[in-house]
């Protein structure tokens, strides 16, 4: 990205930023990505931190979402936009956010906008956290807790990767053939959950989000009302402790 | 004369499988007392007793371990729950009455009143009960019990329980084919006096329970107050119902004493599904009700027969 003396004028936050603005741009050649990774793992995790979530962000800007959606939102440039405003520390679902915003940009008559940017927040955060989930699935089992994660994740700070799995990534990154096949792999499950139909399929996706958030609500809220409400001789007050690591099973 | 042998054959073995049958319900019925109190017991134990000790909780292949902490004082109980590894968790429970008996405790104990003892009937009735071998566990010896469904509205347990103090020191939930479906356990438990500092939470985003639903001796006062009929199958008392704040769903919750479920009843229409998260079923139907569109979706540690029961048919009593 630089030469050595031009580094040396750099400031160390100056220098990281050039750094992930070569990285979405994809300018950095496997030795400055190694170089950097190195550092950046002796130095400071929230550095690391913010590579991976950059390295997110790079897969969907590089080979996905490059048309403009079908509510003529350029996904796209917003998101360019708002990493370009992006304040140090914050999280990729906060950058989607910002973009769905962007709706002044449309093409849109200006009657339809307000009702057609609230669907297209929505569906554009439930997109991300829904291609998330599966891109992390790419690189790990899924956390638990990911089905979770409600709309309230836009508004923190969420690592891309679970901290025990960094390795994960870490060797995924210097290796840019694997990177290459899990970027293939996300692509193909972008246009599975980012079909080229009209809005009413991203409608239907953040509906799909919804139900999911509402149907662990009410997990919870039985395991809690079980404790109060039904036998303390079976003590139901114990599942609670476990309701962040439940995963998902097949019928029985 | 052929004939004549083999009906004699048929009647032999018609009367022995009679007479195998007879001394099964013999067996069963001969430790059913003992169980009975044994399985009385053991919300009382929970409720009156000093103890602190370390538990996990299987379910689904995930397994948690937590920390409890129980003391009480003049006759009230304080609880402290903290999850050990995985998500931090800390629950506390303050200030219960230790005479509070909730609804499916009425049910374990045989304290219904006449009249919904009538209705729900009693855990035998539900259940076939029997005494297995003795056990150890937490390091301590252990009566076990075995329970099995007499139909396919509820899963088998089976449990283990103190000697000294009659509390529950194990319980596997088991499906029909006998698959483990989730397994609570002491790994320690110390009973005597707990400091009452061990009840104060420590961790910021500690949850209080929700304050228990006590009920007094023979009475049942949770009349079910909800606008909605369900086809609940036989043993299934109604024990609680309130708005939700989730969605504003209508809140329901039965239990037979040892199975407890809630129904969520939201207007508009989610998508049917049906899964399990451990031992916890989640089942989602859309229903229609005097033309409007619902959801009604079912959560609890039942299988899936009871849920596709209970939703089908959902309707409103006269006069909602």
């Amino acid at each position: 990205m630089h030469n050595d003396s031009a580094d040396n004028a750099l400031t160390e936050s100056e220098r990281k930023n050039a750094f992930f603005s070569a990285l979405l741009d994809d300018e950095l050649d496997q030795l400055e990505l190694r170089r950097f990774l190195k550092s950046a793992a002796a130095a400071d995790s929230q550095s690391y931190d913010k590579l991976k979530r950059y390295a997110f962000v790079r897969a969907v800007l590089h080979d996905e979402i490059s048309a403009a959606s079908p509510l003529g939102v350029d996904i796209t440039s917003a998101v360019s936009a708002a990493i370009a405003n992006e304040k140090p520390g914050m999280a990729e679902t906060a950058v989607v956010l910002e973009a769905g915003g962007i709706t002044g940009n449309s093409k849109l008559s200006a009657s339809l906008l307000p009702m057609l940017g609230k669907v297209a927040i929505a569906a554009s955060v439930a997109l991300v956290v829904i291609a998330g989930a599966q891109y992390r699935s790419l690189l790990q089992a899924v956390p638990a807790g990911v089905n979770q994660a409600s709309l309230t994740v836009a508004t923190q700070e969420t690592p891309l990767v679970a901290p025990d799995r960094a390795e994960v990534l870490n060797a995924a990154l210097l290796n840019q053939a694997e990177v290459s096949t899990e970027v293939n792999d996300f692509k193909q499950l972008i246009n599975d959950v980012y079909p080229q139909t009209a809005a009413r399929d991203l409608a239907k996706v953040s509906l799909e989000y919804n139900q999911r958030q509402r149907i662990n609500s009410f997990l919870r809220y039985h395991y809690e009302q079980a404790a109060a409400n039904s036998s303390r001789g079976m003590i139901p007050a114990a599942r609670i402790t476990a309701v962040d690591n439940l995963q998902d099973d097949q019928a029985r | 004369m052929k004939q004549a042998v083999f009906s004699r054959l048929t009647a032999i073995f018609l009367f022995s499988a009679s007479l195998v049958s007879v001394s099964t319900t013999l067996l069963a019925d001969e430790g059913s007392e003992e169980i009975q109190k044994l399985l009385s017991a053991m919300p009382q134990a929970f409720r009156t007793l000093d103890y602190q000790g370390l538990f996990t909780l299987e379910q689904g292949g995930q397994m948690v371990s937590s920390r409890i902490y129980h003391r009480v004082e003049d006759g009230r109980e304080t609880e402290r729950l903290v999850s050990v590894d995985g998500p931090e968790r800390e629950l506390i429970r303050r200030n219960q009455s230790v005479d509070c008996l909730q609804p499916g405790d009425m049910i374990l104990q045989g304290l219904l009143p006449q009249g919904l003892l009538k209705q729900s009937g009693q855990i035998h009735d539900h259940y076939r009960l029997l005494m297995g071998d003795d056990v150890r566990i937490a390091n301590r010896p252990a009566h076990s019990i075995i329970i099995e469904p007499r139909d396919q509205y509820r899963f088998g347990y089976t449990l283990a329980i103190d000697k000294e103090t009659g509390l529950l020191l194990q319980s596997k939930m088991l499906s029909a084919d006998g698959r483990m479906l989730d397994r609570f356990q002491f790994v320690t438990i110390d009973f005597g006096a707990v400091s009452p500092s061990l009840l104060i939470p420590k961790s910021e985003g500690y949850e209080e329970l929700p304050p228990d639903d006590c009920h007094q001796k023979d009475t049942h006062q949770a009349v079910d107050t909800s606008p909605w009929r369900l086809n609940l199958p036989s043993g299934y008392m109604f024990c609680h119902f309130e708005k939700s704040k989730v969605s504003n769903a209508d809140a329901l919750m039965y239990s037979d004493g040892l199975s407890t479920f809630s129904v969520f009843i939201h207007p508009g229409e989610d998508d049917d599904q049906s899964y399990f998260k451990g031992g916890t079923l989640l089942y989602s139907r859309k229903a229609m009700v005097d033309g409007m569109p619902y959801t009604v979706t079912v959560v609890g540690e039942i299988p899936e027969s009871t849920a596709m029961r209970v939703t089908a048919g959902l309707s409103r009593k006269a006069g909602h």
